[in-house]
């Protein structure tokens, strides 16, 4: 339990970061979107005015995709609070350790398969990269299985615990 | 039960691509002159810190294994995630010292991606240890339900 101070600082510093980050995306895909010609910079060497329907699409699933992750994020927060309250096999831990795996998975998907689709059908690259983006995925879905199966511990620990609990 | 074997098979394919990366790496390395003599003093390092990664992959595998056979709370799983709370730890730190020790060059829009992915590794790291430790107390309570009649 000594490493949780530091674990929730740097998870403060990731949510904070993040939702500076994502303060900023919302306003901008709305800009990209109904006010092209006021965007000053290029976004990936085209500019903003230039922008496919497609391609803001695939901007706008990515800031949603990104949503869920700084959601996962706030309950990540919300569970080492729990854990600091000494709640450490209570309920609101297991559902929110369940609710975190989902999120990421799920906001893996809606990043991913748009951007996929894009690239299949605008761009008409179907090449499957094995480099980092293919590390990626596994990383990402690893991380959302590996909290789901934390869920799936703690609820064997609480019903551990409260059969201690009861035995005399 | 499913999950877990899922995330297992996943940590497997993990492990074999970073194996198959170090081993490209080393071959590109060995056969390339223009390789050799753009990456002659940082390759080692490369290759220590690939080496420290699949060993951070390999612990959480086998904590994950433990899981599975012991019915999830037992010592060795909780050994095996420490040890790979800390290899990750040593690889967070490590790379981007690396880095700049080679004085590979930052581009300014990279520094809030490469911040962000700092703090997200170091979060994991330390996460995997915080959950060592709540393992190691499910361990105890199972020991004690255990001696229990």
């Amino acid at each position: 339990m000594k490493r949780l101070g530091l674990l929730k600082t740097l998870t403060t510093i990731l949510l904070v970061i993040s939702g500076i980050a994502m303060f900023f995306a919302v306003p901008f895909v709305l800009v990209v979107a109904f006010l092209p010609g006021s965007v000053p910079f290029d976004i990936n060497g085209t500019k903003a005015a230039d922008a496919s329907v497609e391609s803001i699409l695939v901007l706008a699933f990515t800031v949603i995709g990104y949503a869920f992750d700084v959601y996962a994020l706030y309950l990540f927060k919300k569970v080492l609070e729990l854990f600091e309250k000494k709640k450490i096999f209570h309920d609101d831990v297991i559902k929110h350790f369940d609710q975190i795996g989902k999120a990421i998975i799920i906001g893996y998907v809606v990043m991913a398969v748009p951007a996929v689709l894009y690239k299949m059908l605008v761009e008409g690259s179907v090449a499957l990269s094995v480099d980092f983006d293919f590390d990626e995925t596994l990383l990402t879905l690893g991380l959302g299985l590996f909290f789901m199966v934390l869920s799936e511990v703690f609820l064997i620990a609480k019903g551990l615990k409260e059969e201690n609990d009861l035995t005399v | 039960m499913t999950k877990i074997k899922l995330l297992n098979a996943l940590l497997i394919v993990l492990i074999a691509i970073t194996l198959l990366f170090t081993l490209t790496m080393v071959v590109l390395y060995i056969s390339s002159p223009t390789l050799r003599a753009a990456f002659s003093n940082s390759i080692y390092a490369h290759i220590a810190l690939c080496i420290i990664f699949f060993y951070a992959q390999l612990f959480v595998k086998q904590s994950l294994t433990y899981f599975i056979r012991h019915n999830y709370f037992n010592d060795k799983s909780t050994l095996y995630l420490q040890w790979g709370g800390y290899a990750l730890l040593i690889f967070t730190v490590l790379a981007p010292v690396n880095g700049v020790i080679n004085g590979d060059p930052i581009e300014i829009e990279d520094i809030f991606i490469n911040i962000l992915l700092l703090v997200t590794f170091l979060t994991i790291s330390i996460g995997i240890l915080a959950v060592a430790d709540i393992v190691k107390n499910g361990t105890q309570i199972k020991q004690e339900n255990d001696l229990t009649i």
